[in-house]
């Protein structure tokens, strides 16, 4: 018997196409985000040019630049850890905000924040106390759903969800003077973010993309049920375990920059899917979202001047967006 | 790739399954095992795949120990096809395919594309649908998939649980079919649950009949398709006729007892 191997033709033009997409795509949502920020076109122009140095470029390269990161990055991971979520939990219902993680981060900061742990401008302060929050709130979802099937965590983590929101009201009637400052990580923002909040967080969130990229593989054999990741070779409790903590450190990534972000983690891996991509699609999914999702934020912002002193918050955008698009989702399945 | 199971005893909680099970697969044999439902047939094959640890007992898998095996030395050496493969929302043929590849190149050797999984789908008669997503194709074209993913993983050993259930009578035959295909091209040792006595008097050259935790028969299906068997082990009043085509034994059931 002869066997013929084929080198899946068109495989790698494919491929292209899809990076080429991505990089349009992210191009003109980045291009979008600065240009609806109010500045002259000639100062976002002058980004690319060394020595253009007025007061217009700074306020792009300083608030601008810094704002379209964080949504790029916030958006990513969130997206990416919705991914991993969906796929390690077989829930495509899963997602940071609904497994207890998000409402943890968001917790760990505000708490931080409420002790004085460390100082409102510490991005790494900031990080880390959203790491222990969010892991705080995986582990309250895991501990509430132990020795369940891994796709009834779901159901727990909203009852985990609803916990740690519970603990942050909570938090916030004892100082109700400092509601006006947490209101940006309870409804998610990424305004008012500088290089300074970004330089730790963006490696972070960097190498969590990289990990979860690595745990292709590992997400791919786990997805179906813990007895063919089983037959397949993986411990299924060891292979949840690593997928679940990158997840969750890049949920408290993503909430050390931005807050609760509600819905882009949940729907970027369903359109990732639908285009029949994995980790580094629901990344680029995210990242377009969120990004988008600022645009709208900034010119809402606009049309609301003079109206209302603070610009609206991202986390608006897209909590009103991501309904509708889960309504349709739900509707066309 | 030979499987010794020795004096193999095996509770869930306090229920006994089973209770002394003794059996050797010779390397490139194939083996029915057969027997009512509950009469631990599944957990038999769970425990020679790994998935349960037995309460007391040996398994040997080509001579060496189950239990001194890690996961994966044991998914190098053993593909299974369980009864049900859950629904992965756009998973591809070609990436369930590609897993095969995991307990040999781990969990960054699936980044990239490889030759024996060409080599699988092709054998497995699924090239053609290489690009489909799983949950659109029909139940025997999944279970051709599956075994796709079996030959990929490159074992010597291949244990199915009932493999032709849910499946319309032509789609039985064709996986049993395909299944008997691959193990004379990869010399493979074939370890499977059947339901349907005909089938596997008909496909496996051995039959093991289970019954309370213990092997009832082992032998030639000429030898264990009996009329006692049917009646001790199944419940059923039978006859038991030669098909002089094929020269295997034929159930002809007349009444429950």
């Amino acid at each position: 018997m002869t066997l013929t191997t084929r080198p899946a033709p068109g495989a790698r033009t494919a491929r292209f196409g899809r990076v080429a997409t991505a990089a349009v795509l992210l191009a003109v949502v980045a291009a979008t985000h600065l240009l609806v920020s109010g500045q002259p076109i000639g100062a976002i122009a002058g980004l690319l040019d060394s020595a253009a140095d007025g007061q217009a470029e700074k306020i792009v390269w300083e608030l601008g630049v810094p704002r379209l990161l964080t949504a790029l990055l916030t958006g990513a991971a969130l997206g990416v850890s919705g991914y991993v979520l969906q796929a390690t939990l077989r829930n495509s219902l899963a997602a940071p905000e609904f497994s207890g993680v998000n409402p943890g981060a968001v917790l760990g900061i505000l708490g931080g924040l409420t002790l004085g742990l460390f100082p409102a401008d510490s991005a790494a302060g900031a990080l880390l106390a959203a790491l222990a929050g969010g892991a705080l709130g995986g582990g309250v979802t895991w501990l509430l759903s132990a020795g369940r099937d891994p796709a009834h965590l779901v159901v727990h983590g909203l009852l985990g969800s609803a916990l740690l929101a519970g603990l942050t009201t909570m938090l916030l009637a004892y100082q109700p003077s400092r509601f006006g400052n947490a209101l940006r990580w309870l409804i998610g923002s990424v305004e008012g973010r500088v290089w300074e909040h970004l330089t730790f967080a963006s490696w972070w969130i960097a190498g969590g993309i990289a990990l979860a990229w690595a745990c292709s593989g590992l997400l791919a054999v786990l997805a179906p049920s813990d007895d063919h990741a089983a037959s397949l070779g993986l411990h299924p409790a060891l292979g949840r375990a690593i997928a679940l903590t990158v997840a969750i450190a890049l949920t408290a990534g993503a909430a050390s920059l931005a807050g609760a972000i509600a819905f882009v983690g949940l729907v970027a891996p369903h359109v990732a899917r639908r285009l029949g991509g994995r980790v580094l699609t629901a990344a680029v999914a995210g990242a377009v979202a969120l990004a988008g999702a600022d645009s709208l934020a900034q010119l809402a912002g606009h049309f609301l001047n003079g109206t209302h002193r603070l610009g609206v918050p991202a986390g608006v955008i897209t909590a009103l967006a991501g309904s509708a698009v889960l309504i349709r989702l739900g509707r066309s399945q | 790739m030979s499987v010794m199971v020795q004096d193999l005893h095996f509770s869930y909680a306090t229920r006994p399954v089973l209770a002394g099970i003794d059996l050797t697969v010779e390397a490139g044999e194939f083996v029915a095992l057969v027997g009512v439902n509950g009469c631990g047939k599944s957990t038999l094959l769970r425990l020679i795949a790994g998935l349960l640890k037995p309460s007391s007992g040996r398994i040997l898998l080509g001579g060496t120990e189950l239990a001194s095996l890690s996961r994966r030395q044991v998914a190098q050496r053993l593909a299974v096809l369980h009864q049900t493969l859950p629904p992965v929302p756009a998973l591809t043929v070609r990436e369930l395919v590609r897993q095969g590849r995991y307990p040999h190149r781990g969990p960054l050797g699936l980044l990239w594309e490889s030759d024996s999984m060409d080599e699988a789908l092709e054998l497995a008669g699924v090239a053609h649908l290489a690009d489909r997503v799983l949950d659109t194709l029909s139940g025997g074209e999944r279970q051709r998939v599956r075994l796709a993913l079996a030959v990929a993983q490159n074992t010597g050993i291949l244990l199915l649980d009932e493999p032709t259930a849910h499946l319309d009578i032509r789609h039985q035959l064709e996986v049993l079919e395909l299944v008997r295909t691959l193990r004379e091209a990869r010399g493979l040792t074939v370890v499977t649950v059947l339901h349907e006595l005909d089938h596997a008097a008909r496909f496996a050259e051995r039959i093991v009949a289970l019954h309370e935790g213990r092997v009832w028969a082992d032998g030639k299906p000429t030898e264990v398709i009996t009329p006692q068997l049917l009646a001790d082990v199944f419940g059923v009043a039978g006859r038991v006729v030669m098909d002089e085509l094929h020269g295997t034994p034929r159930c002809l059931l007349d009444a429950a007892l």
